[in-house]
């Protein structure tokens, strides 16, 4: 169920965000309103100050349609006489610069059920139709601009203001506060949340139910592979997204696997069938060593018999080393060139007494980083491997070129059908079963190719003559 | 030679001591690791023998802490083990040389003693010159000459040659010779020590006829002394 799980987890995780974005949004937007209306208190309280002074009186009286202006403020004055301009109580002109009040604090009740008035029209009509509609607008007609300024604001939550003195009097300022707006977009956000959150973890789940039966149908098929089903294939023809993706994986490695175990078990039986032949020699040699004459001929030939089957057993214990890969704490830089001419010196010889040439060719000869003595048995061995198989008479070539070593000769190379598997440990052509040899010559070559990453390739004329064994070295 | 036996297998340790002894040499034989170091760096031998997977101390572990006792006694590892890697190991490890199971008696035999003489012939090693019975190798100008005749010997002949001659009187095994003369560490499925052996013995023993060199059957090759 971990991709129920998971799919909960992410919606949980997508609404905290969210709430926390929106949070954080409502506070900058507040902090900026609540800028923006001190601005505005500021500029109108200069302006209105300005005009008092100039005038040098405060007016007679304050006209409704002052007591909000363009700019979303309203303003009162307390004259010198002690009476109060405007719909203000008379406790406002108590503060000095910013202060926050209460509608009840701020406001005559008179002039607070004109508020109210106004926002309860506000609510029942649209704002155009309030425009229009007779009395109420009549009657309001500066409540109109209070309402442009309040309107999703409540009239009893706070009010900002700005008072100071002004001639012999005092004046105050003031505007709908910032907390209105704030508040109302905290709780939008809230319901916001609440509303998205049942889809979201709707969503979530039909994803993660998908996802997790995709998961289980893999998973169970990868236990039945581990219990022995390796023709099982997990992935679908399509590959869509990163979940088949995986299955084609475990696919491939399924694949690889079967192909290994094949050839395993191939392995065991030639191994079985390889062993079985110098053993029952050796067996037959050791019975007979009781009856005959000449007894040291017998022993020498059961100790040749013995020799052999520990050679087999040498070459399959350095190719299973190396196919464990990771041995190559051996490897230096290497000449291929020196290791071509040592390898060519010493097989010369050994060449023309079987009644063949074995010739050499090395044209910028490249250093790799190598197993010195491995890649001289590579050498040897397909050098050797020529030289067995090839007849008398054959031509064997070496030729290096850069870091590509071609080894090749022209006897009657290896049937079509068979070409696939001579590289596999202990594979011999079904002609040369009976010459000397275990058959892991070729295939000490490919493991000691692979240990150090050259691309080995055996190639055949068009004639179906010969055979050319090509070794590519990684590029130092 | 007085010889140190590390080998845990009771029938390979009674076969080799029965081996060993039979060709005149004095064998101490110890199954445990841990034993033969004490006995390696308390008596004097001139050759020591390490099974290179033994109980308490493995024999590749108690080589290298002889060597880093400054204990220079020549060393053979065996071993089951007989990929390259494990040679290249055990040599830098400490050991002189190198030997994989199973082997063969008269292997053993020629390692050994090319090994115990090795330290007291030092001198001979540094010589510029070898003779014997009227052949001469010069090894500075790299010439070789029968009866005061001169013969052509390529490189690899020469160096053949001239490991056989300094190994007078002893076995020198196929082994030990790809080793030694053509750097090959691994077993040639050709008859590569025969064909340059043969042509050696065409070129200084033929034109002369004269014997220098013996086969030793199923062993290796051996000059006469």
């Amino acid at each position: 169920m971990s991709a129920l799980r998971q799919a909960i987890a992410l919606s949980l995780a997508f609404l905290v965000l969210l709430t926390l974005g929106g949070l954080l949004l409502d506070d900058v937007i507040t902090e900026e309103f609540r800028a923006e209306t001190e601005e505005a208190l500021r500029e109108e309280y200069q302006r209105i100050s300005d005009r008092l002074t100039r005038e040098g009186r405060f007016p007679e009286e304050i006209v409704t349609a002052e007591v909000f202006s363009d700019s979303g403020v309203g303003y009162a004055v307390l004259r010198a006489d002690g009476k109060v301009l405007g719909p203000v109580l008379r406790g406002a002109f108590d503060s000095q610069g910013f202060d926050i009040l209460e509608a009840e604090a701020l406001f005559q009740p008179k002039a607070l059920e004109t508020l109210d008035r106004i926002f309860d029209l506000i609510d029942e009509d649209d704002e155009e139709e309030l425009s229009d509609s007779g009395p109420a607008a009549e009657e309001t007609a500066a409540g109109q601009l209070a309402f442009d300024v309040a309107f999703e604001s409540e009239a009893d939550l706070g009010w900002r203001i700005y008072s100071g003195a002004v001639l012999d009097g005092h004046l105050v300022v003031y505007a709908p506060g910032v907390s209105a707006f704030g508040s109302d977009l905290t709780s939008v956000i809230l319901v916001f949340v609440v509303i998205l959150s049942l889809p979201a973890l709707i969503i979530g789940l039909i994803f993660g139910i998908r996802a997790q039966r995709r998961l289980n149908r893999i998973g169970a098929g990868f236990d039945r592979i581990a219990d022995g089903e390796l023709d099982l294939r997990l992935a679908p023809k399509v590959i869509r997204d990163d979940i088949d993706e995986l299955a084609a994986r475990i696919d491939g490695a399924t694949e690889r696997l079967q192909a290994s175990i094949r050839q395993m078990s191939d392995f065991s039986a030639n191994i079985a069938h390889d062993l079985r032949t110098p053993l029952t020699r050796l067996r037959l040699h050791l019975d007979q060593a009781d009856e005959a004459e000449d007894q040291t001929a017998h022993r020498e030939a059961a100790i040749a018999q013995m020799d052999d089957i520990i050679a087999i057993f040498g070459a399959i214990q350095r190719i299973a080393r190396m196919q464990s890969q990771g041995r190559r704490d051996g490897f230096a830089a290497v000449d291929l060139g020196v290791v071509v001419e040592q390898v060519h010196e010493i097989y010369e010889a050994v060449a023309q007494d079987a009644g063949q040439s074995l010739s050499c060719r090395i044209t910028n000869a490249a250093t790799i980083h190598a197993d010195r003595s491995l890649i001289m048995q590579l050498l040897a061995n397909l050098i050797e491997n020529a030289i067995r198989h090839a007849g008398e008479g054959a031509r064997i070539a070496i030729d290096l070129s850069g870091s590509r070593l071609v080894v090749t000769d022209d006897g009657p190379g290896i049937p079509e059908a068979e070409r696939g598997r001579v590289l596999d440990p202990l594979y011999r052509l079904d002609r040369s079963r009976n010459t000397a040899g275990a058959g892991l010559g070729l295939a000490m070559v490919k493991a000691i190719a692979e240990l150090h990453e050259a691309e080995l390739a055996l190639m055949y004329t068009a004639d179906e003559r010969g055979l050319r064994i090509e070794v590519r070295f990684p590029q130092p | 030679m007085r010889i140190l036996l590390l080998e845990d297998d009771p029938e390979i340790g009674t076969w080799t001591v029965k081996g060993l002894t039979a060709a005149g040499h004095v064998v101490d034989w110890i199954e445990n690791g841990r034993e033969a170091l004490l006995a390696a760096t308390t008596r004097d031998y001139d050759v020591l023998v390490f099974d290179r997977m033994t109980p308490d101390l493995d024999g590749l572990s108690a080589l290298k802490t002889l060597r880093s006792a400054r204990i220079t006694t020549p060393l053979i590892l065996l071993t089951a083990l007989g990929a390259v890697e494990d040679r290249v190991e055990g040599l830098e490890a400490g050991a002189d040389d190198y030997l994989s199971k199973p082997f063969a008696m008269t292997e053993l035999l020629a390692r050994i003693t090319a090994l115990g003489r090795r330290g007291r012939a030092e001198a001979a090693e540094t010589a510029t010159r070898l003779s014997h019975r009227g052949l001469d190798l010069d090894l500075l100008s790299q010439t070789c000459a029968c009866n005061g005749t001169t013969v052509l010997l390529n490189p690899k002949e020469f160096r053949l040659l001239e490991v056989l001659m300094r190994s007078k009187g002893r076995i020198q095994t196929r082994a030990m010779l790809l080793e030694r003369v053509w750097d090959i560490n691994f077993d040639p499925s050709t008859s590569v020590v025969e064909t340059h052996m043969s042509r050696l013995r065409n070129k200084i023993e033929k034109p002369f006829g004269l014997e220098f060199i013996k086969t030793v059957r199923g062993s290796g090759y051996m000059f006469i002394d």
